[in-house]
């Protein structure tokens, strides 16, 4: 056998064994509902903030630095609590239009590990608001 | 109907250069190609006549553009939309080159600037190859024209342009701007008095970083084009070896600028934003990593054939590939496709088409060409021997080329599910799962970046290698031992396999380092001129090993152990308590330092806040002070944008930004003191517990009281017994001083009570008591301690310098051979 053989057998070994380890680390994204019908799974939730009927996001730095907690809606109507243990509420948090949570859903709450806030643009914003104060 | 103060002027030059641009670049790229393809000589030569002044038009056009848009910035005429969206009044002047790049416009026109410059470059110094490399950067010219040019296509927008005003984008509308519009809807002649200050530049990128690095990695992304272009010049007139000694400086000098302009980034990241670190495998990251990695590969693979006629046809795809994937990296960043997995993608501006067009104008040419040519490439007949340096080389890069594969393929999985319609998203651990692979790759690359230069072409004896690689291998074994041994790396966070991984690769390499760095003197005899490779690979090294050791001994010394915290709150399992609540004035025990927040300030010209925070070392008398800053309610918004601070050692960095800050509107002081009478021994009870005055002395514990030659002062012992049964003791002093009495109140932060000794009688002492929320003036940090930071920079910094000295080196050998 030729060595450049060997080196090409080698070299698609490699490929399937990344191609496995790949496939096997996937998660997927989901909606409120279907996270509900598998807790405990890691999966990646696309929803907004809820605000409705007096829900707030829940964060007091002097009581624990580490504990925030908010309310989401989807846009297919389901609703969660959200927890999330690593600290302050992202930025812009109040003013995103869509969240991207990492994490796992429990019965009571979904568990967060990761927030990614998504604002509205400010290229794709049609109109500008424009204050006349300095 | 004309608005009063609008400068339509430069608004109007800007336009017409911009048309000007697209026109001349086209126009080059067809003389360009007409000069390549025309058999007769007088032909060619008018032909590049034609092209060259074209090209000179553009360069012209392109630096004026660059000129009148950096005008209408610097003079804040927020009747542009570009100049509003992206700058404000109160930007210092360092920033305002910021805001010109901060867009997508502005970017590609830095791009443009910078194959303008490499292309006169080219016209001034590459004879022979001129007509067939310009064609191909004019055309990109032309390509990056078309993403500035704003003009309408039938109904289809090709490209944004950065010259339009505000009003005819439709920006303006009664509902947002009620003041600038009359009462039957109509835009004010006056309008512009109104619109006082533009919507500036994001806070995150008010830096000087933000200065620096685009330039440099835009000057990478351009510079990439010339090795592709080359390539393609010489697959297109077949002739498949001739552009190699022409190329080589270039794509040399292109890896030294592009991996600059990365870790730059990486260096911004780490400094200035709150990653907390250099690297998250983060897809933009990844898009401009992966080019870097394959351009690499082709600088390898290219050596070999030099010197022994192997690796040809791999060589070429490797230099396709790296252009092509820079092409991919900004259809990838600025589409908007990675939305949901990047924190900075550029947002969507609607060009997605011409985004994809531009793609496949490059890739699908480009690939077919190969595909043609690729039987015609030569590739000897014969088998590279095993103990060859070129067999090794192209096995090292081929590894490399595979470890890029993998990441580009990771990073493409929002194109993956937006072509199969899958749902697939990243899983739990992404930096892990990167790195688990890569590091693999990293043991097993690092062992050739060692050991290959100390191979010959053809053929090495056995006898040699042994020879000259037993010193290098013994002293890299007894140095990574050392490392392994007392560096005290002991990373368990993903088991012994990864752990043993990790040890694998410092020693392959310190391996690197030191083979390379011996094979400066023993082989090279120590002439620099000639080290680029070896400095390339020794800064290679270092930096990661300073990777490896800064990311395994990463470590958080915020652990919120202070008394302030109470619980965790449902859910909590092992999730970390990295923030820590520093209360004003306070010591609080964090890692090895006692750390205190001493007060915050700001600057009339500068709209961030800064906080002073006191590090006192436990164990020696070392001391420091942090001032990590932060952009509090910018513009009305909630949230603030912190900027890290650290203190640099030269074996590691002490890292700290701010998380949180009280709500001074929440804390409002409204309580008072209520007066107690109390005698020793008694006891009374607040909202979260009890207090017991325990006994009044004349003495006091206390320091830092403004004690004078004879003041007496008297002391009530206080011990506060709180609901969680903790307990803190309080020693509000009474001082006396002359006829005067001051009491001097004392604090229990953690349970917001403040006691002040008033005064005596009969019955007991008086003591004002009050419950608040308001004492408390604190901020909520992170903080790390990164080992090693240093050898990471410091090993980008040779590896860089590696790459230029090697450029210069092919540049000077070229000179040399056209003498001869």
């Amino acid at each position: 056998m030729k060595t450049t053989h060997i080196v090409i057998l080698i070299v698609i070994a490699i490929a399937i064994g990344l191609l496995i380890s790949t496939m096997t680390d996937l998660s997927t994204y989901d909606s409120i509902q279907s996270a509900q019908s598998k807790p405990g799974k890691f999966i990646h939730l696309i929803a907004r903030l809820d605000t409705s009927a007096g829900k707030h996001i829940e964060y007091d730095p002097i009581k624990n630095p580490n504990y925030l907690s908010f309310h989401i809606i989807d846009s297919l109507g389901g609703t969660s609590r959200v927890i999330y243990q690593k600290g302050k509420p992202p930025t812009d948090m109040e003013r995103s239009e869509r969240m991207v949570l990492k994490g796992k859903m429990t019965d009571s709450a979904f568990l967060c590990e990761d927030i990614l806030i998504k604002c509205p643009s400010k290229y794709t914003e049609n109109q500008a608001k424009i204050s006349s104060t300095k | 109907m004309p608005y009063t103060g609008e400068h339509l002027i430069p608004g109007k030059i800007g336009h017409f250069l911009l048309i000007l641009s697209l026109i001349s670049s086209l126009l080059a790229t067809v003389s360009y190609y007409k000069a390549v393809i025309s058999k007769d000589l007088n032909l060619q030569r008018s032909w590049k006549r034609i092209a060259r002044s074209a090209f000179l038009v553009e360069i012209l056009s392109v630096i004026g553009i660059f000129f009148v848009l950096y005008f209408i910035i610097s003079n804040h005429y927020f009747e542009y939309k570009y100049v509003w969206q992206h700058s404000n009044l109160a930007l210092p002047m360092q920033y305002i080159l910021s805001c010109f790049w901060e867009g997508q416009e502005g970017s590609f026109l830095l791009w443009s600037f910078w194959h303008c410059v490499l292309g006169g470059i080219i016209i001034l110094r590459e004879k022979e190859w001129e007509p067939s490399v310009m064609t191909l950067i004019s055309f990109m010219q032309f390509a990056l024209a078309t993403m500035v040019i704003g003009l309408y296509f039938f109904d289809y927008k090709i490209g944004s342009n950065p010259f339009v005003l505000m009003r005819e984008e439709g920006m303006l509308s009664p509902s947002q701007f009620p003041i600038g519009f009359t009462s039957d809807g109509e835009l004010r002649t006056d309008y512009l008095s109104f619109v006082r200050d533009g919507n500036g530049l994001n806070p995150l990128l008010q830096n000087y970083w933000m200065t620096i690095h685009p330039p440099v990695l835009f000057l990478g992304f351009a510079s990439t084009i010339v090795p592709f272009a080359f390539v393609i010049a010489g697959l297109w007139k077949k002739n498949y070896d001739g552009w190699i000694a022409a190329a080589r400086p270039w794509a040399l000098f292109s890896a030294g600028i592009l991996g600059l302009g990365i870790m730059m980034g990486a260096a911004w990241a780490y400094e200035s934003l709150t990653f907390g670190g250099y690297w998250a495998w983060d897809p933009v990251e990844n898009a401009s990593l992966v080019p870097w990695m394959v351009l690499v590969c082709g600088i390898h693979t290219l050596m070999a054939y030099k010197h022994t006629g192997h690796s040809l046809r791999a060589t070429i795809l490797f230099f396709l590939l790296q252009f092509l994937l820079i092409v991919y990296s900004t259809f990838l960043t600025r589409s908007g496709i990675l939305g949901d997995t990047s924190v900075h993608a550029f947002t969507d501006l609607g060009m997605n088409t011409q985004l994809l067009l531009f793609l496949m104008i490059f890739v699908l040419p480009a690939l077919l060409l190969y595909a043609i040519r690729y039987k015609s490439i030569p590739a000897p007949a014969s088998e590279e021997k095993f103990s060859s340096r070129e067999f090794w080389l192209f096995v090292g890069s081929l590894l490399f080329f595979i470890s890029a594969v993998y990441i580009i393929g990771k990073t493409s999985l929002p194109v993956i599910n937006k072509l199969f319609g899958t749902k697939y998203a990243p899983g739990q651990d992404i930096e892990y799962s990167y790195n688990k692979v890569l590091i693999l790759f990293s043991f097993v690359t690092g062992l050739l970046t060692a050991l290959t230069q100390y191979l010959r072409y053809k053929h090495s004896p056995r006898s040699l290698i042994l020879k000259s690689l037993a010193v290098p291998t013994l002293i890299s074994l007894l140095v990574s031992l050392s490392i392994s041994i007392w560096g005290n790396i002991h990373y368990y966070k993903y088991g012994y396999g990864f752990l043993t991984a990790i040890h694998l690769t410092i020693f392959s390499t310190v391996y690197i380092v030191i083979a390379n760095g011996m094979y400066i003197f023993s082989a090279l005899k120590g002439k620099m001129i000639k080290a680029g490779a070896s400095i390339a690979h020794l800064g290679f090294g270092l930096m990661l090993l300073g990777i490896l050791i800064s990311s395994s001994k990463k470590e958080i010394i915020s652990w919120n152990t202070s008394g302030i915290m109470v619980n965790f709150g449902e859910g909590s399992t092992e999730n970390a308590a990295e923030n820590l609540t520093l209360v004003k004035d306070i010591a609080t025990d964090m890692g090895k330092y006692m750390v205190t927040y001493l007060g915050d300030s700001t600057h009339p010209l500068d709209p961030k806040q800064f906080f002073k925070v006191h590090f006192q070392s436990k164990t020696n008398k070392e001391t420091f002070t942090l001032y990590p800053d932060a952009f509090v309610n910018y513009k009305g918004n909630e949230q603030l944008i912190a900027n890290p601070d650290s203190k640099h050692y030269w074996h590691k960095d002490v890292f700290t930004y701010i998380t949180s800050l009280p709500n001074p509107e929440k804390n409002k002081d409204t309580a008072t003191f209520q007066q107690k009478i109390m005698k020793k021994g008694d006891t009374l009870f607040y909202s979260k517990g009890f207090y017991i005055l325990e006994s009044i002395t004349s003495q006091t514990q206390r320091t830092g009281l403004p004690l004078q030659q004879g003041d007496s002062v008297f002391t009530a012992q206080i011990t506060v017994h709180a609901k969680d049964s903790s307990k803190y003791q309080a020693e509000p002093v009474l001082l006396i001083r002359g006829n005067s009495i001051f009491p001097v109140p004392d604090t229990v932060l953690s349970q917001s009570l403040i006691f002040a000794f008033t005064g005596a009688e009969e019955k007991g002492i008086r003591l004002g008591v009050k419950e608040t929320n308001s004492i408390l003036q604190y901020i909520t940090l992170k903080a790390y301690q990164f080992p090693a930071i240093n050898l990471v920079w410091l090993g980008v910094i040779i590896m860089v310098l590696g790459f230029f000295i090697a450029t210069y080196n092919k540049v000077l050998k070229n000179k040399r051979n056209q003498i001869q």
